[in-house]
């Protein structure tokens, strides 16, 4: 026997078919993995875009929503009158009649949590907060842009009620276009707020939230609470998307996650819209399918590794027998005729040596017989030249001895 | 048959090595790898949580991974802040602005680098149960004035903004407790937001406030500032300080309870639960949303300015960008 491992011929049949079935599934997986990939990598950033758009539609619709009702609440009859005779006429009487207007609308709509007259000098006079009449708002920067047009001053602190606001002012002015001042609503940001949390089709990780042009995270985070109004977020995308771009991206956010996303400038609220899911979450139907992919494959592979020993088991169980009888016939046993008898190359094989084991078997038999009979002969013709020396030995003593006669009588 | 399995090894290995590395993210962090500065920062009070952001920035070692060594100076009656940067004593301070266009206005080179307070946190208050509900309803009461201090004025420029003649008024000194608001001799109190009014308000009694800044009168509370020969030697080693003492106020927003526990290190004797409440009132006028940590706007100088001229505290107009720079802030968010 050499020293060197034999590879028998199980070996070389499963070894390869074992190889075939891990190449492929190294192919498959790769190729499987490159194209679904790019799909879901595009079908993400869709998902991220048309969430970012609706909840930006949202956002609008609201927004807008409190401006005409700004305007109707400042072209409304009872509350028209009695401002312009306050602001333009000093009637402390119509005050009072403001104020259950603005209270009531307040009550029905959610839209605002405060409302406020501002005097053209930018002095609230009336406010349904008590504490904030007599405030001035000159310098704010709503109070300013409101005397022209209907104005929206994006996320700010607000001292006066201790959370994040947002103020909408109207200008208000007499019958003969004569500027009186302002009124404004504070909104009810938690509104937005909460038309942000709404986080249907965003999965485990999505989520959209504002960042304001300060880089100020001004509504709820999904992973890190209690943020609101505190952090701040400078990653380059933030900046790109403040500096008044849309766009999608992929990069890590505000904890090093990486994730897929869409930004979206607001221009009305000067804020950046983040919506973004984590990569892993976006990710995970194609390890599911990669997990998968290989099951099948590693089943795939055990399957035929398991025929393939089998086949070759088919073939190597009778060439063992065959070698068995060859060997037996080797060491002198004529009588030798092999059991195979496979419907193969095998059997085939094994028919034929048993045909010439017999032919040898017959041929060696033949040959002895022909020996003994020629030994025979040999022996016979040994016996009779015996015998006929013999007979001419004794002719020749009979001579000598009549010979001897012959001289004794002499 | 060795040779093959060696192959597809190999084969593996750069796959996955290859995917491996494409998924993997390079962070980059930027350190300051150069000679240390010894700096000191001369506090405008006794230390409290008014500088909770420097004291983060120091133990979070935003200062030294800037490179910089910083030492805390706190008030003292002896030596102002300014005084102490202008002799060489530190080379940073922590003061009002209007400290500072004081200084200037009397010829001192010294530059306000960064506003810490934006919105003024001086204040009058009253008990919610005695019906005052604006400035106006201070006529014919008492109010208790806090003398000598910037208290003092900011209150006289609300009363004059909003047109009240304080001749309706009776006025009278009172100290820095509160006591004489909760004993009934004063009508009115004043001071600081973060302060005063907490004492009354832990004695479980409600009250109304009225911020100077709520009514069209404000003063950058606090502002870093240096000297001339500071920004003109050193520029670099402002640049890091303002960058590492915002970043400090930034954690100290973002994790408030921490930087509670950072300032207990410092305001060793205080109570906690009132460093607590220092930090979070002085928030929101830290951060306001409007502005970035630390951005001064030219027209609040410009303003603020004009405050102090109106109140008869600078006596001369000077060149009012002479007395901050915005350099450094906008740097840090180019």
């Amino acid at each position: 026997m050499a020293v060197k491992k034999r590879i028998g011929i199980v070996g070389k049949f499963v070894l390869p078919i074992l190889f075939t079935v891990f190449f492929m599934a190294v192919i498959f997986g790769l190729a499987t993995s490159y194209i679904l990939r790019g799909y879901i990598l595009e079908r993400t950033q869709i998902e991220m875009s048309s969430l970012s758009s609706l909840k930006e539609r949202n956002i609008h619709g609201f927004l807008e929503d409190a401006k005409l009702e700004l305007v109707y609440m400042n072209n409304r009859a009872g509350v028209r009158q009695g401002m312009i005779a306050f602001l333009g006429q000093g009637e402390e009487s119509s005050k009072d009649d403001v104020m259950v207007r603005l209270e009531e609308i307040l009550k029905i709509k959610k839209v605002f949590s405060e409302m406020m007259v501002l005097n053209a000098d930018g002095v609230v006079v009336i406010a349904t907060n008590v504490s904030d009449e007599g405030k001035v708002k000159a310098d704010d920067e709503y109070f300013k842009n409101s005397l022209t047009e209907t104005y929206l001053q994006s996320y700010f602190y607000d001292l006066s009620s201790e959370k994040p606001a947002m103020m909408v002012g109207t200008p208000i002015k007499d019958d003969d276009g004569n500027l009186l001042g302002v009124l404004a609503g504070k909104i009810n940001v938690e509104r937005i707020s909460a038309l942000l949390s709404d986080r249907a089709g965003y999965g485990e990780t999505g989520e959209s939230f504002l960042i304001n042009s300060s880089n100020l995270v001004v509504t709820d985070l999904l992973k890190e609470s209690d943020q609101v109004f505190k952090k701040t977020i400078f990653l380059p995308q933030i900046k790109n998307c403040l500096s008044g771009q849309s766009s999608k991206y992929i990069a890590d956010d505000y904890l090093g996650d990486q994730v897929i996303g869409y930004h979206r400038w607001l221009p009305e609220l000067k804020s950046c819209l983040v919506s973004k899911i984590d990569y892993t979450e976006a990710f995970s139907p194609l390890n599911n399918i990669l997990i998968s992919l290989l099951v099948i494959l590693l089943v795939g592979a055990g399957v035929m590794g398991i025929l393939g020993y089998l086949v070759a088991l088919s073939v190597v169980g009778p060439i063992k027998k065959l070698n068995n009888s060859v060997k037996l016939f080797k060491e002198g046993d004529l009588n030798v005729q092999s059991e195979v008898k496979t419907n193969d190359e095998v059997g085939e094989m094994a028919q034929t040596f048993n045909e010439m084991a017999k032919k040898i078997k017959v041929a060696y038999v033949d040959m002895e017989k022909k020996i003994a009979e020629k030994t025979k002969e040999l022996q016979d013709k040994l016996e009779e030249q015996e015998k006929m020396n013999k007979l001419m030995v004794d002719r020749e003593i009979k001579m000598i001895e009549l010979k001897k006669k012959l001289s004794d009588k002499k | 048959m060795k040779k093959i399995i060696v192959l597809l090894f190999v084969i593996f290995v750069i796959i996955f090595g290859g995917f491996w590395l494409y998924t993997k993210n390079i962070s980059k962090v930027s350190t300051y790898s150069g000679p240390v500065e010894k700096v000191s920062l001369s506090l405008k009070w006794i230390h409290q949580a008014q500088f909770a952001g420097n004291y983060v920035a120091y133990e979070k070692g935003y200062y030294r991974d800037l490179g910089l060594d910083v030492a805390f100076i706190p008030f003292s009656y002896e030596e102002t802040s300014i005084q102490s940067v202008l002799t060489g004593k530190s080379e940073f301070g922590i003061a009002g602005a209007d400290e500072v266009m004081l200084a200037r206005t009397e010829g001192k080179p010294v530059k306000a680098i960064a506003v810490i307070y934006k919105t003024n946190p001086v204040v009058a208050f009253a008990l919610k149960s005695s019906g005052i509900n604006k400035p106006q309803d201070f006529i014919g009461k008492t109010v208790g004035i806090q003398k000598g201090v910037n208290t003092e004025y900011l209150y006289y420029a609300m009363m004059k903004n909003l047109g009240i003649d304080r001749n309706k008024i009776k006025e009278v000194p009172i100290g820095y407790e509160a006591k004489e608001l909760l004993d009934g001799t004063v009508d009115i109190s004043t001071g600081y937001v973060m302060n005063e009014p907490q004492l009354v308000k832990e004695k479980g009694v409600e009250i109304n406030t009225f911020l100077v800044a709520d009514y069209g009168i404000n003063m950058y509370a606090d502002v870093l500032f240096t000297s001339d020969k500071m920004i003109e030697e050193k520029p670099e080693v402002v640049q890091r300080f303002v960058e590492a003492s915002l970043h400090g106020w930034q954690e100290a927003i973002e994790h408030e309870d921490e930087a509670v526990d950072i300032t207990m290190k410092y305001a060793k004797e205080s109570d906690k639960n009132h460093q607590k409440y220092m930090l979070s009132s002085s928030i929101p006028l830290i951060n306001t949303g409007k502005t970035r940590l630390g951005v001064m706007e030219p027209t609040e100088w410009t303003q603020m300015q004009e405050l102090l001229i109106k109140q008869n505290i600078l006596n001369k107009k000077i060149d009012i960008s002479t007395a901050y720079t915005t350099k450094f802030v906008n740097a840090i968010y180019e």
